[in-house]
């Protein structure tokens, strides 16, 4: 199979997941609560009732034949339409991007729940970026020194950092961390890092007034990048560090037992006795003869922690009062705005998908045993 | 197998596995801990009802809330309320000792991850073998359908279940449980699959072993190591779900004696009363890091390449 | 002791240990071998003997919980027990060479073999730079081409030469030719494809052949060969032997030839040793050994191999017994519960290695060493 057609396969398949998925998602939210919180999205305070009816019959929930608002409400029977044929509705409606008025509660009234939801994402895609990149930056380091030096103090130290990371609460390592960074470490009578957003504005070592920058793209650090503004830039990276470090301590933990692992196992194998005899130096024999073997372990689980990472978000966006799609879900949650649930659920599911295929090809080109 | 290996099988000839276990025991403590921490656990779910009278979950002597009084640590924040007797861990919103409610809370999280773990195993059991004894399109239709659950970060998934289905402790469970299962699945189904290729299947094939259902069981037997070592593994991580999910709030009732319920009080208070939050949270780490400890120490003790 | 002028090779009463789970195993007690310059050595005993320890203990690479517990190991007059890692560097980039048994594990499975020989060439680019630019010279040279088109490239190397210096880009290229040119000499077919491919695109066969190659790229004046037939089929063997007579001739190298096939001894080598247990028991001539063979062992050993004059295989063929167990070895000569000229004194004097006629070594006390 040459690449492209596995890539084909691949995205072929994605798409039925998709489907499937939004199918499961669909039935859960719809067919298990009650029709009129499908409608809640849709309906504003000015409708009257025959504008609500006409509105839950576009919507493909009651029937053309239902004679009133009120029977559509009391559920009388041939007034409300099955829950599978209100799938092709729904699925005209996503796909064009009607999803509703967001029902959340410090969002003004008729704000579409699409805009609400892509005013918030930047932040957590911010957020989760951070704590890839920290994630790589921090695990694979320490397991290799793990390996290098087994059973002496960097690997117990290391081990003991990827074991806590692993079994540690996300929420309490984020109090943890407000608590020691804010509360204790004090500079110039405030905490050393600030609490409140994703812009730090009263911290000890943070600038008070970094001016303004122009949203490019929403996220508050790449658009100082790009408005070369220097102070906002700082302020917003001293933000992210604590919910970046909580977000990634968990996966952190796992790569760097991963790589602990198979770089062990690697150093055993027979090539680095035949590396060691052809007289090379220390440094080429870790790196190019053992890590290009002990990572691709490693690339296969990444496809997972990308999981573990979108699905820390809600965790620790909430513990961070971080305004992204995270903490915005548990809202919609309490408020049963399926339409946001549902949406959120659904650009999550891509960047999965779309990231195990990356990942899957990335393993497909480090191992030529792999040929596609 | 390296040439160290065959090496060292020609110098020892058999391995003493017994032996060699031991000396793993010997030489890793921290098994020691995990197995103390955890069977200390379990000790402690034993008895909890004892140790507190589980009705003081009910109680709400909301004049005693967010009081802290136990000399050996000193927060260093002005505004402490102190409390009129000592509570060792301080009270909690609803004016409950802190300390009594963690030990009525292990219980709740330890029963939940069995059963949570118990489940996921039972079905990843039985369909992950199934995919893989079978094959075909049977094995397809429950890869996808896996493919399915895995594109959802778990969390995701348990919450949105919880919305829809109501918060209950039952409903908390399913939704783990759901979420956990497509990870079992696959496991036992790679397992199943290596195991199939092995000699011995030929064999016992060749010799007439009569129905699939012998081959089966003999295939299923030997997969398993890996499986149950996961689900030891797993009792930390599920704990930690479950408390993730309670600690953003959708716990059946407030009062509930249950680890991530406890800190989530903490939360609105975590500069003003950061026992409420630390405490709780620490337990689980403890707990999260006796099980983890303990199913690495097995994971090492069986591994076939660790012989050294 | 260290080598007499001639020798290539002297290991004086080595003996290592293993620090295992199970308590430490005596894997060398004591081996006596010295290789001649030019010679080929060949090591022979039964799995487990010691034999591939030995080897391991010359080049340096034996394994962290490897207890070197006295000897010596002398290369060309230089102690290799107890050297700088930098030195054990330099004397594997340039004296000694290790070929292993099998070319699938030894080989690593991600990277081309190409790089895995050019990586050789460039981890001391100094030791090699002359080399590089003398076989590039020669290729020019017999190409008839030293002028016209490669003119100014000749001329570019020569200045080079004088220097000592090769310009980076120059460098590569020059060690990407050498090695195709290397691949070339050890017979395999396409060698600028080869260069290209992965280990598991080869054959068994090829993937000896290459790792013949990274030792025959550092021109050693030793070269260790660990049971490199051993996992090939027939006919490959007869083909990989061969190569490195004819190869050993070429570079004028030392071989120490490790197996336990007696019938490759007899082919290739000029002096024989007998492993058993960690010790040499017996070393001579190869013609010495097999018309005259003196340790109890090495009888057992000849006899056991068919042999097509003899009608059928003798009812006492085959040595009594198994190899023993080295935590707690046998106490004396270690062959003694196996040996059928077994006497009282065996258990109990450990033999020492002695000439018992010009250039035939015996460790047994048959032949003398009773106190």
């Amino acid at each position: 199979m040459r690449l492209y057609v596995y890539i084909l396969r691949r995205l072929l398949l994605m798409l039925f997941v998709l489907f499937a998925l939004s199918l499961l998602i669909f039935y859960l939210t719809r067919g298990l609560l009650p029709p009129t919180s499908a409608l809640a999205a849709y309906i504003t305070p000015r409708m009257d009732d025959s504008a609500k009816l006409s509105v839950a019959r576009a919507l493909g929930v009651a029937t053309t034949s239902c004679p009133s608002f009120q029977a559509f409400t009391s559920l009388q029977n041939g007034c409300v339409v099955p829950v599978w044929e209100q799938y092709g509705a729904w699925l005209h409606n996503a796909l064009t991007g009607n999803w509703g008025y967001s029902l959340l509660p410090n969002v003004a009234p008729l704000t579409p729940t699409w805009d609400t939801f892509w005013n918030r994402f930047p932040f957590t895609a911010e957020l989760a970026i951070a704590a890839a990149i920290l994630t790589i930056a921090l695990g694979i380091p320490l397991g290799i020194i793990s390996a290098t030096h087994n059973n002496k103090l960097p690997d117990h130290l290391s081990r003991l950092v990827s074991l806590g990371g692993y079994s540690v609460p996300q929420f309490w390592f984020g109090a943890v961390l407000q608590i020691v960074f804010v509360l204790y470490v004090r500079v110039n009578g405030l905490g050393l890092l600030s609490t409140s957003s994703a812009v730090a504005t009263s911290c000890g070592i943070c600038f008070a007034n970094p001016g303004t920058v122009t949203t490019f793209t929403g996220a508050p650090v790449l658009d100082a990048f790009l408005s070369l503004n220097g102070p906002y830039l700082w302020d917003a990276l001293l933000a992210l560090i604590l919910p970046a470090l909580t977000l990634a301590i968990t996966s952190v933990g796992a790569i760097t037992r991963i790589v602990r692992s198979s770089m062990m196992d690697a150093l055993r194998q027979d090539y680095i006795i035949l590396a060691r005899s052809k007289g090379l130096r220390e440094r080429a024999i870790v790196y190019r003869h053992a890590l290009r073997n002990a990572i691709l372990p490693a690339v296969t689980i990444s496809g997972l922690l990308v999981s573990y990472l979108m699905g820390g978000v809600v965790v620790v966006e909430i513990v961070f009062s971080w305004p992204g799609v995270g903490n915005a879900s548990l809202a919609a949650a309490n408020v049963l705005d399926v339409n946001f649930l549902e949406l959120y659920v659904l650009v999550t599911a891509v960047i999965i998908v779309v990231t195990n295929l990356l990942v899957d090809v990335a393993y497909g080109l480090l191992d030529p045993r792999i040929r596609y | 197998m390296t040439q160290q290996d065959r090496r060292d099988e020609e110098m020892h000839g058999r391995r003493a596995d017994f032996r060699y276990a031991l000396h793993l025991m010997r030489g890793n403590k921290l098994v020691l801990v995990g197995l103390v921490i955890s069977v200390g656990t379990l000790l402690l779910t034993g008895l909890s009802h004892l140790l507190v009278n589980p009705a003081l979950a009910n109680q709400q002597p909301l004049a005693l809330r967010l009081c802290w009084n136990n000399p050996l640590i000193n927060w260093g924040i002005s505004n402490v309320k102190t409390c009129p007797t000592s509570y060792p861990l301080g009270t909690d919103a609803f004016g409950r000792n802190l300390l009594q409610m963690i030990i009525l809370a292990i219980p709740v999280d330890l029963q939940i991850a069995f059963e949570v773990v118990a489940s996921a195993v039972v079905i990843g059991v039985f369909f992950g073998g199934l995919a893989a004894y079978a094959g075909g399109i049977v094995d397809e239709v429950i890869l996808r359908i896996t493919d399915v659950f895995l594109a959802i970060p778990a969390i995701l998934l348990a919450i949105v279940l919880i919305v829809v289905l109501g918060r209950s402790l039952p409903t908390l469970t399913l939704a783990i449980i759901v979420t956990w299962w497509p990870y079992y699945v696959r496991l036992m189904r790679s397992q199943v699959i290596t195991e199939k290729e092995k000699p011995y299947v030929e064999r016992l094939r060749a010799m007439g072993a009569s129905s699939p259902r012998i081959l089966y069981i003999h295939i299923v037997r030997n997969s398993i190591y890996p499986i149950l070592i996961q689900a030891t593994l797993d009792i930390g991580s599920v704990i930690l779900t479950v408390s993730a999910l309670t600690f953003i709030g959708l716990t059946p009732s407030p009062l509930l004696p249950e680890l991530g319920n406890l800190a989530s009080q903490g939360i609105a208070n975590i500069f003003t009363a950061p026992w409420l939050i630390l405490f709780p949270g620490l337990t689980i780490l403890l707990i999260s890091l006796g099980f983890n400890l303990l199913g690495d120490g097995i994971r090492d003790i069986f591994d076939p390449r660790l012989r050294r | 002791m260290s080598t007499t002028k001639g020798e290539i090779l002297r290991v004086s009463n080595l003996r290592v240990s293993f620090n295992t789970y199970a308590g430490e195993v005596k894997a060398l007690d004591g081996v006596e071998l010295s290789v001649k310059k030019g010679e080929v050595l060949g090591l022979v005993g039964e799995s487990g003997c010691g034999k591939s320890v030995t080897a391991l203990a010359v080049a340096g690479l034996l394994p962290p919980n490897a207890i070197v517990l006295n000897g010596s190991v002398q290369l060309d007059g230089k102690e290799v027990l107890g050297m700088s890692k930098k030195d054990l560097q330099t004397i594997r980039l340039e004296e000694v060479a290790m070929v292993f048994q099998d070319p699938m594990t030894f080989l690593n499975p991600v990277l081309s073999v190409g790089s895995q020989i050019t990586e050789i060439i460039s981890t001391r680019p100094e030791l090699f730079t002359s080399r590089l630019i003398n076989h590039r010279i020669g290729e020019i040279e017999r190409g008839g081409a030293k002028s016209g088109p490669m003119e100014e490239e000749w001329a570019r190397l020569q200045t080079a030469l004088q220097r000592g210096k090769l310009s980076k880009k120059d460098f590569d290229r020059l060690a990407k030719e050498y090695t195709i040119s290397v691949l070339a000499s050890v017979n395999l077919p396409e060698p600028d494809k080869v260069f290209r491919m992965y280990p598991f695109e080869l054959s068994g066969g090829m993937r000896q052949r290459a790792m013949i190659a990274m030792a025959l790229v550092r021109r050693p004046k030793l070269i260790l060969a660990d049971e490199i037939t051993t996992a090939l089929d027939v006919t490959v063997q007869a083909q990989v032997l061969k190569l490195l007579r004819d190869l050993k001739t070429e570079i004028d190298a030392s071989i120490v030839l490790i197996t336990h096939d007696l019938a490759v001894i007899a082919e290739l080598c000029d002096r024989v040793a007998v492993m058993y247990a960690g010790n040499v028991v017996e070393l001579a001539d190869v013609g010495e050994l097999f018309s005259n063979p003196l340790h109890p062992y090495t009888k057992g050993l000849l006899a056991s191999v068919p042999r097509v004059d003899v009608p059928s295989a003798s009812p006492d063929a085959g040595i009594a017994g198994s190899v023993p167990d080295l935590i707690r070895p046998p106490s004396g000569c270690r062959f003694h519960p196996r040996c059928p000229k077994a006497f009282d004194k065996c258990p109990q004097v450990k033999p020492p290695f002695i000439e018992v006629a010009p250039g035939h070594f015996v460790a047994c006390l048959l032949y003398g060493g009773v106190p």
